[in-house]
């Protein structure tokens, strides 16, 4: 009875090990999963403000108009990180310049693609019902 | 190595002296202007419309004790600096380029911060900035206030 009870015991710590074994591997390859992810999207991000940066000061420096509007909001990839991170280096451009520069900037922040974009992504519950 | 860093900066002292009696921007002599802010588009904007609008040899950094060594070791004529940096705030910088006399006579400093306070901009004068912008800034004003304090004559 009492080597019953042993082998019982030992059983379920093999088992608690193997499952905390698996549990750790689970851990670690998704730590180093999302890492490798961050990494990738960190040196995305980078590139795409290295190379968008400059369109929009030049933007900035033209005769903005919408069509110019249209010919630098057309490269954008339809790609929903491509346009989160645009729109996030509008919104630092706001606080970064005013007066002229500034309302030129609105001409891209209120462009169509965005508000579509913000009604398929943020506002979905509202298709329906147009 | 503190004694040739003080002949140096005699000697750089003297030259400015002679050579610098107006800083003008022009193509001949360009101006060493340093940038320093930690906001990555704020510093590629003014190094973009400093290129575009001076003659000015530009470098640009975005850590205040990089910054100050910069200072130390290039002397530039004209500092931009963020009041807010990682490692050494603005004023910090202003006040160890006051302590060692890097501001006498040749490096002149624009403060450019997105917090205004009076009380910031008061500090920032008293120790000695030549210019106080805030942010938001019009480019093109930010330009002529630029010129301004570069031809300006102690």
């Amino acid at each position: 009875m009492p080597s019953l009870s042993i082998d019982l015991i030992y059983a379920i710590l093999w088992t608690l090990t193997g499952l905390l074994t698996l549990i750790f591997m689970f851990l670690l390859g998704y730590t180093f999963w999302t890492r490798v992810q961050n990494k990738y999207w960190n040196s995305y991000r980078r590139k795409f403000r290295d190379s968008y940066g400059p369109k929009i000061f030049a933007f900035l420096e033209g005769n903005a108009g919408q069509s110019e509007a249209d010919a630098l909001i057309n490269k954008l990839n339809r790609a929903t990180r491509d346009i989160s991170f645009f729109l996030a280096m509008l919104k630092e451009m706001i606080e970064i310049v005013k007066g002229e520069e500034r309302e030129k900037l609105n001409i891209l922040i209120e462009h169509p693609r965005f508000i579509d974009f913000f009604q398929k992504n943020c506002f979905p519950v509202l298709k329906g019902i147009s | 190595m503190e004694r040739i860093n003080k002949l140096k900066k005699a000697i750089h002292k003297t030259l400015l002296d002679k050579s610098s009696e107006s800083m003008t921007v022009s193509e001949d002599n360009p101006i060493k202007v340093l940038v320093v802010d930690d906001d990555e588009l704020t510093r590629k904007l003014i190094v973009r419309l400093l290129e575009r609008n001076t003659k000015a040899q530009v470098t640009s950094l975005s850590n205040g004790i990089e910054g100050l060594e910069y200072i130390k070791s290039h002397y530039p004529d004209l500092v931009i600096l963020d009041l807010m940096l990682p490692g050494m705030t603005g004023f910090e910088i202003l006040q160890k380029m006051r302590e060692e006399e890097l501001l006498e006579k040749h490096t002149k400093v624009i403060l450019v911060t997105a917090k205004s306070r009076p009380e910031d901009v008061e500090r920032g004068f008293e120790l000695s900035a030549d210019e106080f912008i805030s942010k938001p800034f019009q480019p093109q004003e930010f330009i002529v206030r630029i010129k301004k304090v570069l031809n300006k004559t102690d």
